[in-house]
């Protein structure tokens, strides 16, 4: 008598059998470094986590009929006789809930965008750098819209005299944290949206981690130092940016595809002033900033036409839309050889 | 490449999808397997662990029994069924996952409200690819 091994689906396709006898195996662990020894890397590979001795979430082990997890797991006895069958688990499952079916009907049942366009947008990631005039309704469109995860990042706290424009943050929220104050506004607006909240600034070292896991990243920061580091680590990582900044009545708005049209680096080599305080009218970061979401959500689905090669200019004194030709810089120092 | 189907175990799935609306349902596909034909001849329906709206997930040990009948009568099991509430039965990246865990096997994707069938749609994991399969119920 032996103990009797039966695979099925991707382990009958790794070892090439139906079944196996083994003899002398004392306990599930003992029988599968045997079947490892006979059958090689292939199956490793299907059973272990790399690198470990630990099993892999998509195995299932059954001696009798009973799985592993419900006996001694890899220290279940055996015995000539047994029968241990080796099967991946029967799982899966569709993207969208009744729930969001319903919250984002309006969206859905735009031609082009559909139930296809709002799986995209749950399963991407975004990063809104920045929790200012931009970055507030940036990622309140963001969320509503069901972007299927948000970082968002600002190193300070917040001002009485941010909140003529930075509607995320109210007048109790004072003296917080930014990243804490968005991100109880946030959830609440959508509670099927993983926020991730990163009190720090953009730094040298921070730059590339930031961009790399995201689909898009858009532009909420109040100053250049910080947006060529970021515009930089898209370069490198071609991750689209959305630049956006205001002053006063007016907005600039465009966004940077890596490798289609020009980088930030490009439209302003060198950093254009800075000053401590500007002014800064509340409805005119709220414009920028939601087009920025625009460009956001329509790069993720597909749909549309992004504002690449192009800056728009918005004045709200005047009410008006200019847009100005952008082009790359074939010896710009950032993306000169992408 | 086809899946043919009873039309008395195509509505038996249907009902069970728009039954458990608005949680997914799941069930097994016992049959046998000519050439690039799927051939259904029962339909058994198992319980979503998982008693969610985007995840549905087999007993182990059930899956094992059905398994385990079905090859003592000859038979195998020769596909899965599970619903989408009302999303579409395309394969989602979940789905994919567990397709190419189980290579040969035809996946049967209903998209059902609590009224409606909205689509129905099979698909394999062969030759490093997944194909969509034509369903023929007869």
């Amino acid at each position: 008598m032996a103990i009797t091994v039966k695979f099925f689906a991707s382990f009958r396709e790794a070892t090439g059998k139906e079944q196996e006898t083994i003899e002398g195996a004392a306990n599930v662990a003992s029988l599968l470094e045997q079947l490892t020894r006979r059958f090689g890397d292939k199956l490793s590979r299907l059973l272990y986590e790399p690198g470990t001795n630990k099993l892999r979430d998509t195995v299932n082990i059954l001696v009798n009929g009973r799985g592993i997890n419900l006996l001694s797991g890899l220290r279940t006895e055996l015995k000539d006789g047994d029968v241990v069958a080796i099967f991946p688990p029967v799982s899966g499952g569709a993207a969208l809930t009744p729930e969001e079916l319903e919250r984002y009907n309006r969206q859905i049942i735009i031609s082009g965008f559909e139930k296809r366009g709002q799986r995209k947008l749950k399963r991407a990631r975004v990063l809104v750098a920045g929790l200012g005039g931009l970055g507030s309704p940036a990622s309140a469109y963001l969320v509503a819209a069901g972007v299927g995860h948000l970082t968002i990042l600002d190193a300070e706290q917040v001002e009485l005299s941010n909140l003529n424009r930075q509607i995320l943050h109210w007048s109790s929220d004072v003296g917080r944290p930014k990243a804490a104050s968005a991100i109880e506004k946030l959830s609440k607006m959508n509670p099927n949206v993983e926020l991730e909240g990163r009190p720090e600034a953009v730094t040298r070292e921070n730059a590339d981690e930031l961009v790399e896991s995201v689909d898009v990243v858009i532009d909420g920061m109040d100053n250049y130092h910080a947006r060529y580091l970021l515009n930089e680590a898209c370069v490198r990582r071609q991750v689209p940016f959305i630049h956006g900044a205001v002053e006063g009545f007016v907005g600039q708005m465009t966004t940077i595809i890596p490798g289609e049209g020009p980088c930030l680096r490009c439209i302003f080599p060198k950093e254009p002033p800075s000053a401590q305080v500007r002014p800064v009218l509340g409805p005119t970061p709220g414009v920028m900033g939601c087009l920025q979401a625009m460009e956001a959500i329509k790069l993720i689905v597909g749909i549309g036409k992004p504002l690449v090669g192009q800056m728009l200019l918005f004045d709200g004194g005047e009410m008006v839309f200019d847009f100005i030709q952008v082009r790359r810089d074939p010896n710009c120092p950032t993306c000169g050889d992408v | 490449m086809r899946l043919r189907i009873k039309r008395e175990d195509l509505s038996a799935i249907e009902r069970h999808s728009k039954q458990s609306f608005p949680l997914e349902c799941c069930g097994l596909l016992v049959g046998r397997r000519t050439g690039t034909e799927f051939e259904v001849l029962e339909a058994v329906p198992a319980e979503n662990v998982k008693r969610s709206p985007t995840l549905f997930e087999m007993d182990p040990q059930f899956v094992h029994a059905v398994l385990s009948r079905a090859e003592s009568r000859g038979l195998t099991i020769v596909g899965f069924y599970h619903s989408h509430p009302g999303v579409g039965a395309y394969v989602s990246g979940k789905d994919a996952e567990f397709l190419k865990l189980w290579p040969g096997v035809a996946w049967l994707i209903i998209s059902a409200t609590r009224e409606l069938i909205e689509e129905r749609r099979a698909y394999v994991y062969e030759g490093d690819e997944i194909r969509e399969l034509k369903i023929e119920v007869y």
